[in-house]
């Protein structure tokens, strides 16, 4: 029952009914949910560490460089009509926080379980 | 302290994915490390636990989306207070002594709470060109600074708006759910690029209206920003005993 003309909000937006990757999963597991007491959590290796390296911390120096090359490369005189086949698709931070959740999990997982140091992906 | 040291020597310990209250029905998949799902019981509550490993239990990718899957699933059939991926005992009988009997009233209570509610997530970002490409038309002063400042300063100038755009757009977001809330926590954001991350408290009958709000607001801002909405979920950001 789509009516073309006026549009629908919810084509907009869909809800997903539960989470849809192991970075949002990480999201509500890991440092949600009741904690009933500290001494009775037995330690699980390399939780602390993926919280930890989950947190995407840009420095503001290398922020200002970035922003003001993205600014410098727009072509203030591209009508927006232009741009609209370049919206689909684009969800590049997405995908980065993505990988660099996944790849914080593969650095203390990976291989045969092998304990990663804390600091290994700090580099 | 007794689940500490309870656990020395033991080949198997008790994980503790959420407590409901009594039911028979236990999930068939696999739990944390593979173990078979059971429920504990102790008067009208139900643990939902399986047996780990004592040594060596990983937060393994496989492990954790099976954590959130049970807990998903026990949330679907009725109420329940997630726990926080890793709570472990020493066994069967810890559960019952150090968490259903001891913490009963709390946990009750916490299940009274959150009967009928659940918890949605909701985070936005930006599409950094587009956004970049509106805070420039918005400001014509940035455009100017292309040519007369150094990169580091047109930079700032840049950062600053589009810090001052997402606070507005946060705010926007923030209060369109939070009207249907009974309660909000907002996560750290990660990114510069990064609106709101956040979950809200909201009653199921209100799910339909939510849904309403914020579509039409990814509607508005769908030319520069990406939503991302999830629920209805178990309560993990709104659980805590100091808040039952």
């Amino acid at each position: 029952m789509a009516i073309a003309t006026q549009g629908t909000a919810s084509n907009y937006l869909q809800r997903a009914p539960s989470p849809s990757g192991l970075a949002d999963v990480v999201d509500l597991i890991l440092d949600k949910g009741l904690v009933i007491d500290a001494y009775v959590r037995v330690a699980v290796i390399g939780i602390e560490l993926v919280t930890i390296d989950a947190r995407i911390v840009i420095a503001s120096v290398d922020t200002y460089l970035r922003f003001a090359e993205a600014v410098n490369r727009l072509d203030l005189t591209q009508t927006e009509a232009a741009g609209l086949a370049e919206l689909r698709g684009d969800n590049s931070e997405e995908e980065k926080a993505k990988g660099a959740v996944e790849g914080a999990k593969r650095a203390f997982t990976g291989g045969n379980g092998k304990r990663s140091k804390s600091g290994s992906r700090r580099d | 302290m007794a689940g500490a040291t309870a656990t020395a020597g033991r080949a198997t310990c008790t994980y503790v994915y959420a407590v409901g209250r009594a039911s028979k029905k236990t999930s068939r998949r696999e739990g944390v490390g593979g173990g078979k799902v059971e429920a504990v019981g102790y008067r009208d509550l139900t643990a939902i636990t399986s047996a780990v490993p004592a040594q060596g239990l990983r937060a393994r990718r496989r492990d954790l989306l099976r954590h959130a899957e049970i807990v998903q699933e026990a949330f679907e059939r009725s109420t329940v207070v997630p726990l926080r991926f890793g709570t472990t005992l020493a066994d069967r009988d810890a559960v019952v002594e150090e968490l259903l009997a001891p913490a009963y009233d709390q946990l009750v209570g916490l299940l009274r709470r959150f009967d009928g509610l659940a918890e949605v997530t909701v985070r936005a970002f930006y599409r950094e060109e587009e956004v970049l490409r509106e805070i420039v038309r918005e400001h014509p002063r940035l455009a100017r600074l292309r040519d007369t400042a150094s990169p580091l300063e047109l930079g700032e100038a840049v950062a600053k708006a589009l810090a001052a755009k997402r606070d507005a757009a946060a705010a926007e977001i923030v209060d369109t759910v939070g009207r249907f809330a009974l309660d909000v926590a907002l996560d750290e954001r990660r990114t510069e690029l990064e609106i709101v991350r956040g979950a809200f408290l909201i009653d199921r009958d209100a799910l339909a209206s939510v849904d309403r709000e914020l579509a039409e607001l990814a509607r508005a801002q769908a030319e520069t920003t990406v939503f991302k909405y999830t629920g209805p979920l178990p309560p993990h950001h709104f659980v805590s005993f100091a808040a039952g």
